[in-house]
C-alpha cells in the first residue's frame, strides 16, 4: 500500500466512523440513507467494472469473470435502489444478507490465501466471522428498527477501525524481478 | 534471469568475444548492476535519479499508486528487462487503451534490440554490459510486459513443467504459492509468485511476476496460457533460448568489438560457442537454483579464460564515485553506467511516445538535456545527461 493510499484509508475509516455516529443519532432514517450510500457505491463500482470488461479484460484468457462480477454488483446496486419505498424491514433484511455475503467471501479469500501460504490470511477471517456475526444479530432484532441502526453502525464502525489498522500495517510484498 | 546469467554467463560471452578478461569484467559487472541500480542507491549516491534501471519493492508500490508514477515504473521495466517487441502490433477488434498495453510485450529479436545495441557501439563497456542486460531479458522475459497489466501479465492454473520422458515429455503441475518467506521447492514443481489482483494496474501484474521465477531458471521447460493469447498454450524451452540469448550475446558483444559491421536480428555466433556448447548447454539443462547455476557459470568463465573471476561486488565502483570530484564523476565507473542506462532509457522512452503511446511518459527536451519530466526532475540538477537524437 502506497503512502496516498495509506491516507485515503484513514481518511475513508474517519469518514465512515462519523458517519455511523451520525446515523446513531438519527436511527428513524438511518436505514434508508445506508440503503441510499449502498446503493450509490455498487452501481458505480458495477460500471466501472463493465467498462473495464469491455475496454480490456475481453481480450484476456479468462476476462469474462470481469464482466460477471460486473453484472453481478450493478443488479445489486439497482435492486438495493429500488428498495426505497418497501417496509424497512425487508430494508434491514438484504443490509443484514449484504453483511453476511461479505463476511463469507472474506472467509473465503482468507481461505484461498491460507492455502497459498500467504501470512495474511488471520485478519481477513476475522473480519469474515465478526460481519457473519453482525449479520446474526440484524436478524435476531429484525423487529426493532433502532437496535439494527445500532448493530449495523456497530459493523461499519468496526469495519472503518479495521481500514485504519490495515494502513499501518506492513505491506506484505513478493518482488519478482 | 538473474546474477547466473547476467554477471558469469556475460562474462563467457564477453571472453569468447575477444574481450580481455578485465575488460569483460566490466561488462558483465554492468550487466549485473541493471538488476541493482535503484532510485534510493543513486540518491545515496546523491547520482542522478533518472539512471534508475531496476526498482526497490517499496519504490513500485508507491509509484503504481498514480499515473507519473505508473509511467516512471514503465519507462524502467520496459526500457531493461522487457524490451517491447512491435510497438505497433495490431490486434483485432482491440481498443487503444488495450493496444497500448499489448505493443510493450517483450519478445526477442526486435527492432529495439537492434537500436539498444547499436547504441552501445563506440561507447563505454559499462554500455556493453547494459544492453547485454537488455538483449539477454528479452529471452527470459518474452510474453511479458514492463508495466502494470492484469491482461497482458495475468496467468491463471493452467501452467504445467514439461519433463523429459525418454523421446516425449511428461507433464506435470506447477503449483504457485504466496510466501515471502519460503523459497521455490524446484524438485516438488512448487514455486512462489505474486498474488491474483483483480486491479489492472497494481505492481502485483507487472512484468512475470504472476509466473514467479519459473522464467529465471534455465533447466524449465513449461507451457502455460499468457493472458493475451486467446487461450493458445505457450512452451517455454528455456534450455534452448537461454543458449540462444548466449550465442546471441557473443555475436553482439563481437559486433561491438567491431568484427561485424552490422548487427542483424536473428542471428547467432554459434561457431564462437561450439567447442564450448555442450559444457554450456549441460550447465543450461541442470536442475539448480541460483547458487549451483552461478557456480557451474564461474567454473566455465574460469575454464574459459584461464582465469578468477571475482565476486560481484560493486561497494569499489560506489566509492569511486562518492570520492570523484563533480567535473569527474562522469568519467568513473559508475558516472558511464548512469550515462549509459539514461541513454537507454531514452531511447526506448522516445520510441514508445512516438508510436502514440503515453505509458512510459513524454521526453522532454532529450537532445538538449536527455532527461524526463516528472519524477526524474533531480537528474537535472547535474550535467551530464545524454542526448540519444
Amino acid at each position: 500500500m502506497s503512502k496516498i493510499q495509506r491516507v485515503r484509508s484513514v481518511i475513508a475509516g474517519l469518514l465512515i466512523i462519523a458517519g455511523s455516529l451520525i446515523l446513531i443519532a438519527f436511527p428513524e432514517r438511518a436505514l434508508l440513507i445506508m440503503a441510499g450510500i449502498l446503493s450509490l457505491s455498487l452501481f458505480i463500482y458495477g460500471i466501472r467494472r463493465l467498462i473495464y470488461y469491455f475496454t480490456m479484460a475481453r481480450h484476456m484468457v479468462g476476462g469474462r469473470i470481469i464482466l460477471y462480477i460486473g453484472i453481478v454488483i450493478l443488479d445489486f446496486g439497482m435492486f438495493t435502489m429500488m428498495m426505497t419505498n418497501i417496509p424497512k424491514m425487508y430494508i434491514a433484511l438484504y443490509l443484514s444478507g449484504v453483511f453476511a455475503f461479505t463476511g463469507l467471501i472474506d472467509i473465503a479469500r482468507s481461505i484461498e490465501t491460507m492455502t497459498v501460504r500467504s501470512s495474511s490470511w488471520k485478519f481477513r477471517l476475522i473480519s469474515g466471522v465478526i460481519n457473519i456475526v453482525v449479520a446474526s444479530l440484524c436478524i435476531v432484532f429484525i423487529n426493532s428498527t433502532e437496535m439494527i441502526v445500532y448493530i449495523y453502525c456497530a459493523g461499519l464502525i468496526y469495519s472503518a477501525i479495521a481500514r485504519i489498522v490495515t494502513a499501518f500495517r506492513k505491506t506484505e510484498i513478493i518482488y519478482i524481478q | 534471469m538473474q546474477l547466473d546469467f547476467h554477471y558469469y554467463a556475460t562474462y563467457c560471452a564477453a571472453y569468447l568475444a575477444g574481450y580481455s578478461s578485465e575488460e569483460s569484467l566490466s561488462i558483465c559487472k554492468s550487466a549485473q548492476f541493471v538488476d541493482r541500480c535503484t532510485a534510493t542507491l543513486l540518491s545515496k549516491l546523491k547520482a542522478p535519479r533518472s539512471g534508475a534501471t531496476t526498482q526497490l519493492p517499496l519504490e513500485m508500490i508507491e509509484e503504481c499508486s498514480d499515473r507519473l508514477g505508473r509511467q516512471d515504473v514503465t519507462r524502467i521495466w520496459a526500457s531493461f528487462h522487457f524490451l517491447p517487441y512491435d510497438l505497433y502490433a495490431v490486434k483485432k477488434r482491440c481498443g487503444k487503451k488495450y493496444l497500448d498495453k499489448y505493443r510493450l510485450i517483450c519478445q526477442p529479436n526486435s527492432d529495439l534490440v537492434v537500436e539498444t545495441v547499436k547504441l552501445a557501439k563506440d561507447s563505454s563497456l559499462q554500455a556493453a554490459g547494459v544492453a547485454m542486460h537488455v538483449l539477454a531479458d528479452t529471452w527470459a522475459h518474452r510474453n511479458f510486459a514492463g508495466t502494470p497489466s492484469l491482461v497482458i501479465n495475468n496467468t491463471n492454473y493452467y501452467f504445467y513443467e514439461l519433463l523429459k520422458d525418454g523421446n516425449s515429455d511428461k507433464e506435470r503441475k506447477i503449483k504457485f504459492i504466496h510466501s515471502a518467506t519460503a523459497g521455490d521447492d524446484i524438485e516438488n514443481g512448487v514455486y512462489i509468485n505474486s498474488l491474483y489482483q483483480a486491479s489492472e494496474n497494481t505492481v502485483m501484474n507487472l512484468g512475470h511476476g504472476r509466473a514467479g521465477h519459473l522464467p529465471d531458471y534455465s533447466f524449465l521447460r513449461y507451457k502455460y496460457l499468457p493472458a493475451w493469447a486467446d487461450y493458445e498454450a505457450v512452451i517455454k524451452d528455456n534450455p534452448e533460448e537461454y543458449y540462444k540469448a548466449f550465442c546471441q550475446m557473443v555475436y553482439a558483444l563481437r559486433y561491438l568489438r567491431g568484427d561485424f559491421k552490422t548487427f542483424e536480428k536473428d542471428t547467432y555466433d554459434t561457431q564462437t560457442v561450439a567447442p564450448w556448447e555442450s559444457l554450456i548447454k549441460n550447465t543450461l539443462k541442470k536442475r539448480q537454483g541460483k547458487e549451483g547455476a552461478c557456480k557451474d557459470w564461474k567454473e566455465i568463465g574460469e575454464k574459459i579464460s584461464g582465469r578468477a573471476i571475482e565476486d560481484f561486488d560493486m561497494e569499489s565502483c560506489q566509492e569511486e564515485y562518492i570520492n570523484a570530484k563533480e567535473s569527474e564523476k562522469d568519467e568513473t565507473y559508475l558516472g558511464k553506467f548512469i550515462s549509459a542506462a539514461i541513454a537507454q532509457k531514452s531511447m526506448v522512452t522516445n520510441r514508445i511516445f512516438k508510436s502514440g503511446n503515453k505509458l512510459a511518459g513524454y521526453p522532454k527536451a532529450y537532445k538538449k538535456e536527455g532527461i524526463f519530466r516528472g519524477r526524474n526532475k533531480k537528474a537535472g540538477e547535474r550535467k551530464g545527461g545524454v542526448s540519444n537524437e
